[in-house]
């Protein structure tokens, strides 16, 4: 099958509240949006603060630490682009910034049986296209 | 507690026939279940002056479908098809879910807005695969899920149930007495989609995988088909065929928790216990006065967290309560006493409430719960749109 027929996950559409997360995702920094009001981090971002309803707000840099809060693995791709990664490891991780500050994300470079509650995480950046860099997850290398 | 209690009842329900995919029309369907719903109350179409419903078709990824009478029944539509089109007073067509039509059609009862009103659900099962991202791109909210195959609910649904397992020390097999005794009460149900085929705890732990821990006879099953309930105040209630449910009063969420990811658990208990002193403070009641619980399981672990939320049992605590046959017809507080919608097919809640509404007018034959006075119905996941209803026994 040429590579073109190679159906590929689907690509997220960077909208003008979304660029600069997904900007820096291409740059390999993780950066999530702080309300300048009451300083709460969000993910995803959004236009108005959910802690305090300010509406200005800017993208600062966070560590991309982070732990693992719960996991699920897919062994059926759950779109056409998935069929060759199976079986997907689908996370939910906590960054270490802010207590329910959650992320979804692929964890790589571990085994489902490996997986805990807690499991210290950083960040691993996927470059899928020359526009597109997805924000992944892999055990922490201390 | 809320001026209102005990002043609106359901007088009728209807259902269509469930099937997995009809080869009737969603408008036939829907015609079906409402007038089965006005037989049952013991009144004729020219008799609704309200209609609501939440009509949205649900699909992950793919087409929504948005063709009337095929996808979506919307209540103007079926005003027409009822022959009620001039002679209908009041539409409630609510964003959210169908449950917040009850509770907008109360308050249109209460308002004096009309005198009867139908709130029914109709669901339609599209064409290929329910949950499948076929679009090359991600917009909105999938933006941040679907690129890494987060785009379904039973994942949404999966991380909760891991979660759960891995801090209170659970595993599957836990949880397969519950399933197997829920699709127990499904076979005393005659509007089930489960009934006639019993299942056994032992095929539980090896059912087939959807998102791991949430198998397939964790998930509801989508199918065609409608459920159509009648309002009414409870004076004129009193007149009609059968017994009122009396509405006691209702709870909705508002809770939308922590972003980057659709469900998460500490979020969806701390949902239901916003719900929950608002509905115990609108009814006058508490967790124990309430005799059966119809709990949405929409996803096997909802029941969980309800369970916990509204204060049944301690956090952690629910799935040793379901494990040791307490939510068993018999048990301390018999829990989805009609199979739930894992056992009646994907409704969105009106299983709940219906089912609520059976056991407090002495109707669910094999299945009543003797005596029950009051039962809790709650809908959704605890985050923002669910809803919790109690209803009571007349007299
Ligand atoms: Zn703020």
């Amino acid at each position: 099958m040429p590579d073109s027929m190679v159906p590929q996950r689907p690509l997220p559409l960077p909208d003008p509240l979304s660029e600069p997360f997904w900007a820096g995702a291409r740059r390999h920094e993780l950066h999530m949006r702080k309300c300048d009001a009451c300083g709460i981090l969000a993910y995803p971002p959004e236009i108005a603060c959910r802690a305090c309803g300010g509406s200005e707000a800017r993208f600062v840099p966070v560590s991309g630490r982070a732990t693992l809060h719960s996991w699920t693995v897919l062994h059926e791709p759950p779109s056409p682009g998935f069929r060759d990664r199976l079986p997907v490891i689908l996370a939910v991780v906590e960054l270490e910034e802010q207590a329910r500050l959650l992320m979804s994300a692929n964890l790589v470079d571990i085994a489902p049986g490996d997986l805990r509650i807690g499991l210290p995480l950083e960040t691993r950046f996927e470059d899928v296209t020359d526009d597109c860099t997805l924000v992944q997850f892999a055990p922490a290398e201390r | 507690m809320w001026d209102f209690r005990n002043k609106v009842a359901v007088a009728g329900v209807g259902y269509s026939k469930l099937e997995r995919r009809s080869d009737r029309t969603l408008a036939a369907l829907t015609l079906e279940a409402c007038d089965a719903a006005l037989a049952d109350a013991g009144l004729r179409r020219s008799d609704l002056d309200g209609i609501a419903t939440s009509p949205a078709m649900p699909r992950y990824g793919g087409r929504k479908g948005v063709d009337e009478g095929i996808d979506v029944v919307t209540p103007w539509y079926l005003a027409g098809l009822l022959g009620r089109a001039s002679g209908v007073q009041w539409i409630g067509s609510t964003n959210g879910m169908v449950t917040q039509s009850l509770i907008d059609g109360a308050l249109a009862i209460i308002g004096g807005l009309c005198d009867h009103v139908l709130v029914y659900r109709a669901l339609h099962v599209p064409e290929g695969r329910y949950v499948n991202f076929e679009s090359s791109h991600a917009v909105g909210s999938d933006q941040y899920l679907a690129p890494y195959g987060f785009s379904m609910p039973p994942a949404w649904a999966a991380v909760v149930l891991r979660r759960y397992f891995e801090l209170y020390g659970y595993e599957r097999s836990d949880f397969a007495h519950y399933i197997a005794n829920n699709r127990a009460n499904a076979q005393l149900n005659p509007n089930a989609y489960w009934r006639g085929k019993p299942m056994a705890a032992e095929d539980y732990p090896g059912a087939r995988m959807i998102a791991d821990p949430i198998s397939i006879l964790d998930c509801d099953i989508p199918v065609d088909g409608c459920c159509a309930l009648i309002l009414t105040s409870a004076e004129r209630a009193r007149h009609l065929r059968r017994p009122p449910a009396l509405l006691t009063g209702f709870a909705a969420s508002a809770w939308q928790g922590a972003g980057g990811t659709p469900m998460n658990m500490e979020d969806m208990w701390d949902g239901a216990k916003d719900v929950a002193p608002r509905l115990w403070d609108a009814t006058g009641m508490s967790p124990a006065d309430v005799d059966t619980a119809q709990l949405y399981d929409g996803f096997s672990v909802l029941v969980l967290t309800w369970l916990e939320g509204m204060g049944f049992c301690r956090d952690g605590e629910g799935l040793a309560f379901l494990r040791d046959g307490h939510g068993d017809l018999g048990g301390r507080l018999p829990i989805n006493t009609g199979g739930g919608a894992l056992g009646e097919g994907r409704l969105h809640g009106m299983t709940q409430l219906a089912e609520a509404v059976a056991q407090v007018t002495d109707r669910a034959s094999e299945r009543q719960v003797p005596g029950a006075a009051h039962s809790l119905a709650t809908i959704s996941n605890g985050l923002a749109k669910s809803t919790a209803f109690l209803f009571s026994r007349d007299g």
